[in-house]
Order: C-alpha cells, then structure tokens, then sequence
C-alpha cells in the first residue's frame, strides 16, 4: 500500500490545529508538526477511509494526556541552556583573549588613576554631588545601553525572547549608581575601596556587555537559519 | 507502567544504538523503529523521547541539522564524536546491568 503524503492544504489545518492549541510560536510549531504530520500519514496509510479530522484526533491523541507540551516545554529549556551556555563561552572568550586582556587592563588603570585623580582634588558635579569620573562612567553605561537597544538586531523569534531573558544585563547601569557614593570622600582608605569597586565594575560591564552582544547575534542567527528553511514567517502560511 | 519506567531508564541507550546503526534519523522515525524492532511491546512515548533528544544535543552527544522534507521543518539527529564513544560504553554498561538482572531472576541451581 502507498504510503499517503499530506499536501499544503492538509497540512495547514494541522498547524491550524496546532495553534488552536495554544503553540503559536513558529520554532514551537515545527518542532511539532512533522512528528505530528508522520503520525497522521501512517493513521491515513493504516485506514484510508478516515477522514483527516479524525486522523488528527487519533494522532494527538496518542501524545498523552499532556498533547504537546511536554515537546515545547523541553524545546525550552534546551534553549534557555544553549544560549546560557553560549553566553559562558564568550565569558570565557574574552578572558582568555590577550586584545580583550589589554583593553580590559586599559579600563582597569583608566578608571582607577581617574577616580583617585578626582578624588583627591575635589571634582565633584554639582547635580548629583558625585565624584565627577563616576558620573561620567555612569553616563557611559547609560550610552551604551540606549545604543545597544537602538542597534542590537531584533525579531519575533523564540529564541531571541529567551535569549534577552536568560541574562541580566539590563539591570547593569544600577550597579554603578548603587556603588558610587553621592558624597563627598576625604578618607584615602574610602578613597581606595571606591576607586577599586569602580574598576571591578567597569571590568564586569564590558565583559557582560560583549558576551550579551555575543549571544544576542547568535539568537538572530538561529531565527536567520530557521527563516530560510521555513518559506514564510507566518506559520499558518 | 514498568516497562515504561524500563524504557525511561534505557531510552539514552536505546537512541545511541538507533543512531549508530542508522546514521541519522528524526524524532518520529526513532519510534517507529523501536516498535517495529520490538514487534510492538516497545513504546517509546513523545513525553520522553523529546526531552531525551534536545538533552542529549545540548550535552553535546547528538547534533541536529533541520531541512524542508515535504512541505515542512524536519529535524535529523546523528551522532557527534563524543557520542560516538558514549555509545560503546552507554551499550556495556546496560548489558551488565541487563547481565546483573538476569543472575536475579534466574534460579541458582545448587550443586551436588
């Protein structure tokens, strides 16, 4: 007997089907379908005269009482590793890269001598009554953050979403606010402390700052790949 | 219920062994050769195999490589080289057990 192949139109009431049970996200639904769409072809191949309605029926059916899932939830949890992981990994890149050591090293000295350099001669702004290099620094992060918004590439996909979800590197800027005191230091130990903490988290910013940037490209790559395959970006198309 | 829970327990080995002897294949096709192996006392459900499967690629023992088969997204699991050598010693170690289990169940037959 021929085995039956399920043509466009059946194959869009499946995904009808599909979303009509709550999966509507396009990575989701095809990771779904062609385990579903071989189901209900062998169902149609077994008994030709059941309609595909109920070939569905008896094909969802054989994936238990949790349907489909338990598929989306471990598709989740797979790629919320992957991109953790691929977030590590460029962690790890960069402090094993002797050009992103050196600038790291720049950062550290940088900040440092400037901040023990404003210090020790009284810069302070007259807003926030902070010392005038952590300001600064502080407007740098804000920078970078409203740069990285506007120019990191963006999309629909699922794994973008989990990927933005799986850091926490928006909440970064308030690392600095919470560290650099809004008063005036006089003590050198206070002076010394302060000025280390600033270098520790300018050290942290860029590297989390690179390795999100990092991570995000390859999420937008993912969604890239998985577009050509899929011929439209609706998935009841 | 207890071969389900049997299942469980192999469905690691059982995957390797699959994709060894056949190169590559998707989620529906391991099914269904496990139960046409096992002449149908065999089922592998979704709600394990799924999580094995995406487990296994981020362990790093499977890849996965999509492409359009028909009309919609199939996804083709194989072997990398760290599954390669997991195969040989996942398959031992389950026929030691499998050995183990065996020496329990069979009755010892006393000597003289």
């Amino acid at each position: 007997m021929d085995k039956v192949k399920l043509g466009k139109e059946q194959l869009k009431e499946l995904k009808y089907f599909i979303y009509s049970r709550g999966f509507r996200e396009p990575e989701v639904m095809m990771e779904i379908l062609d385990h579903f769409a071989c189901k209900v072809e062998d169902k149609l191949t077994e008994n030709p005269l059941l309609s595909l309605q109920d070939a569905i029926k008896e094909a969802h059916k054989e994936f238990g009482y949790n349907g489909f899932y338990s598929i989306k939830a471990s598709l989740d949890v797979f790629t919320r590793r992957r991109y953790k992981r691929i977030y590590w990994q460029e962690v790890k890149k960069i402090l094993l890269s002797p050009i992103n050591l050196l600038i790291l090293l720049l950062i550290g000295l940088c900040v440092y001598h400037s901040m023990k350099w404003a210090y020790n001669n009284g810069f302070y702004d007259s807003y926030f009554n902070r010392n005038i290099v952590s300001s600064l620094i502080i407007l740098i992060v804000v920078c970078t953050e409203l740069i990285k918004f506007i120019m990191l590439p963006r999309n629909n996909g699922r794994s973008y979403h989990i990927s933005i979800a799986n850091t926490v590197n928006y909440g970064n800027f308030f690392l600095f606010w919470f560290f650099f005191p809004s008063r005036k230091l006089h003590s050198v130990n206070e002076i010394l402390v302060i000025s280390i903490i600033a270098v520790l988290c300018s050290v942290y910013y860029y590297i989390t700052t690179l390795a999100h940037y990092k991570m995000i490209k390859a999420a937008h790559k993912d969604y890239d790949d998985f577009k050509v395959l899929v011929e439209n970006e609706n998935p009841l198309q | 219920m207890e071969q389900n829970q049997f299942v469980k327990g192999s469905l690691a080995t059982i995957i390797l062994k699959l994709l060894e002897d056949n190169g590559r294949m998707y989620g529906y096709e391991m099914t269904k050769a496990v139960k046409d192996i096992t002449a149908n006392r065999m089922n592998i459900t979704e709600a394990a195999l799924y999580p094995a499967l995406h487990k296994m690629v981020a362990d790093g023992v499977l890849s996965a490589t999509t492409e359009l088969v028909d009309g919609r997204v199939r996804k083709y699991y194989s072997l990398t080289k760290k599954g390669k050598k997991e195969t040989a010693n996942k398959i031992s170690a389950l026929r030691d057990a499998l050995e183990s289990v065996q020496l329990i169940l069979t009755p010892k037959i006393a000597n003289g």
